[in-house]
């Protein structure tokens, strides 16, 4: 999954022949000069490029009345935002008469794709979708739906609604979207339907077949380390709490929930969630070299969780780099724990045990064992 | 329909789609051991064998010349489209997908195209119907013989979960993994339904995680009605906010659904006994058979 900035999402609607406000991408120190000649007059909308939807509750979204006003707002915004971001999106300003909300959506319980309509878009769309004042439709994306059969399945929606509403259905299969909101959408004073928010959300494991989310994921990267880990290294190493005891270095999603929860369990912070995924550790063995070092930017964690229970992997061929991230982190004077079973898990031990490890079958021992240091550490 | 156990042991006739793959090739001598019994492999570019098995351009062709009815798919996520709906299309009765990162619009296509297909995966280590078959790839050594069927969500926490029941001398009847895709092509549901199917099976541990509503739907399907055998469950994320890569849209439709608290809550009221950790569920699963 890759949730993309509203810059991103815009260039692929205008592509698609969806309306969206003219806008123009500025960095922190652009010149602003040139900004009338191509999105035309002021009023503009100025938007910090940002990862997530948190974006309104900081003021990152601001209205700027003149030329003059643009830099300066641009400058604020960079001040006080504390978020990481590169650039600002500045847009028309294109008032509409009613602000709609409109969601094409994964919907898996149906096996299908499911759009969602209220009039009642912008701020009140929360409000307005809880108490169910919205229309909805479930489409097999096999057959995205027309302007007829939203029209006739949505009444509300009219009939230059259904036309922007079928174009997003169509786009969310054409471009392997996961969740595309538009919010808020209308009317504006031409009588043209445009949207003037977008959030996108594609699925990442179709980028082979939609090469420019390569491109897209890559500006996001910059923004998101836990996006950036997972395009660098495939695996997952997501960061929870940067001042966390015990670091977690794991195969598998669920178990590496399940850490986190018992960690907590026993009063532990952790310090991140891990999958760093067996198979692609043996494609890719410097992917462990690089969580070993992640790990070691984050002083707090003294105590490390190493957590391999082998099915489709086999620990004998990983095992020597296991054995190199115990050295590198029994150097930095980190304390570590090994767990590991499976497949030939006794000939991994051994290897680990012969350069003075401790190895553990159970889990729970390991869990036992990581509390205990974890005490001893805090002493 | 013959249950799944009888029919496998009287009749699996298993093809592996990519069985010249390093997963497949790797897999191959323990899924044999195991007493899978694999009678084709599909390579579209390939001809000859591997490791005695033989090798056929399509599922058509290794159907006509071997009978094939079962398959295992560990083909790159880009060819699962093509391979699944290629099986479906020869009537095949089981098809495990093994390969991960299959885009979510193929997954949708490929299951609503399965027919009478029984279709599992994709992202999951597989099935095994202990004695009979083994199509996937968990630890063997966890798969002694027994009476408890294990459905998960999660491959790596199923095998904590099949660990701890086997030092408590307890072994496996059932053992499902629906995978961690967003649309798995089986259901938690549905793995449910046919690991309650193997006659074996005398109770049921079930592995579910945060985000989804896979758990809320097994709970609503089972509410007033009273579970064939003892059901215990281990849920994890407790302290994770599933992500909400749903936006507002999402957020309204599920009310609430995919939480930790919401999972727990619903199958505790359907009469699922739900732990925190695979020992006390494995300790609680065992009080409860010495119980009765």
């Amino acid at each position: 999954m890759l949730i993309l900035l509203e810059h991103q999402a815009k260039a692929l609607l205008a592509d698609a022949g969806i309306e969206v406000p003219r806008g123009v991408l500025l960095d922190r120190d652009a010149d602003v000069s040139s900004v009338i000649a191509r999105i035309g007059p002021p009023p503009w909308m100025l938007k910090a490029q940002v990862c997530g939807q948190r974006r309104l509750a900081w003021g990152g979204v601001v209205r700027v009345p003149s030329e003059e006003e643009l830099a300066r707002q641009r400058a604020a915004l960079f001040e006080r935002s504390g978020q990481a971001f590169e650039r600002v999106l500045v847009e028309q300003d294109r008032p509409v008469e009613a602000e709609w909300f409109c969601a094409v959506l994964l919907d898996p319980a149906s096996a299908g794709l499911r759009l969602v309509l209220s009039a009642e878009g912008g701020g009140a769309v929360d409000t307005a979708l809880a108490e169910g004042r919205f229309a909805s439709l479930l489409f097999d994306p096999a057959s995205p739906p027309d302007p007829a059969r939203i029209a006739s399945e949505i009444p509300l929606a009219g009939p230059a609604m259904s036309d922007t509403a079928a174009a997003l259905c169509r786009f969310a299969v054409e471009r392997d979207c996961l969740l595309i909101e538009a919010n808020p959408f209308g009317v504006d004073g031409g009588g043209r339907v445009v949207v003037l928010d977008a959030h996108l959300t594609v699925d990442a494991a179709a980028g082979y077949r939609q090469p420019w989310m390569m491109d897209f994921a890559d500006e996001v990267a910059r923004l998101d380390p836990d996006v950036a880990w997972r395009r660098r290294w495939d695996g997952d190493f997501f960061v929870l709490d940067e001042r966390g005891e015990v670091a977690i270095i794991n195969t598998g999603a669920g178990s590496g929930l399940f850490l986190i929860d018992e960690l907590r369990r026993r009063s532990l912070a952790p310090l991140n969630f891990s999958d760093v995924r067996m198979v692609g550790i043996i494609r890719q063995p410097e992917r462990m070299h690089a969580v070993v070092e992640r790990i070691l930017e984050f002083p707090s964690a003294r105590t490390v969780l190493v957590n391999i229970h082998a099915g489709i992997g086999d620990p004998l061929e990983t095992v020597h780099l296991v054995l190199a991230a115990a050295q590198r982190l029994r150097e930095a004077r980190r304390r570590m724990v090994v767990r590991i079973a499976g497949r030939n898990a006794d000939g991994a031990a051994a290897i680990l045990t012969a350069d003075g490890f401790t190895v553990r079958t159970s889990l729970r021992q390991a869990l036992d064992e990581v509390q205990a240091v974890a005490a001893t550490v805090t002493a | 329909m013959t249950p799944l156990r009888e029919w496998l042991a009287a009749e699996q006739r298993v093809v592996i789609q990519g069985i010249s793959g390093r997963v497949a090739r790797g897999q191959l001598p323990i899924l044999r051991e195991a007493g899978t019994n694999v009678v084709a492999g599909v390579v579209p570019e390939r001809r000859g064998d591997v490791d005695g098995v033989p090798l056929f351009a399509t599922v058509a062709e290794a159907r006509t010349a071997t009978g094939c009815n079962t398959s295992i798919v560990a083909v790159p996520p880009e060819d699962v489209r093509s391979a699944c709906l290629e099986a479906i299309a020869e009537g095949l009765r089981l098809v495990v997908v093994l390969s991960e990162g299959v885009p979510v619009l193929d997954a949708i296509a490929i299951k609503r195209a399965a027919g009478g297909t029984l279709l599992v995966g994709a992202n999951t280590p597989g099935m095994a119907v202990q004695g009979v078959a083994k199509l996937g790839f968990m630890p063997s050594n966890l798969l002694r013989p027994g009476d408890v069927a294990i459905v998960s969500r999660s491959g790596t926490l199923s095998y904590e979960v099949a660990l701890e029941l086997t030092e408590r001398g307890y072994g496996i009847s059932t053992w499902i993994g629906v995978g961690g895709d967003a649309v798995p092509f089986l259901d938690l549901a549905g793995a449910v339904r046919v690991a309650l199917d193997d006659p074996r099976t005398r109770a049921l541990a079930l592995v579910g995680e945060v985000g989804g509503d896979a758990e809320e739907r097994l709970a609503d399907e089972m509410a007033g009605l009273p579970w064939p055998v003892p059901v215990h469950a281990l849920i994890v994320g407790r302290g994770i906010s599933p992500e909400r890569p749903m936006g507002h849209a999402g957020a309204a439709i599920r009310g609430g659904i995919g939480l930790y608290e919401t999972k727990v809550a619903r199958l505790r009221a359907a009469g699922v006994q739900v732990h925190e950790t695979p020992w006390d569920l494995a300790e609680a699963l065992a009080r409860s058979r010495n119980e009765s």
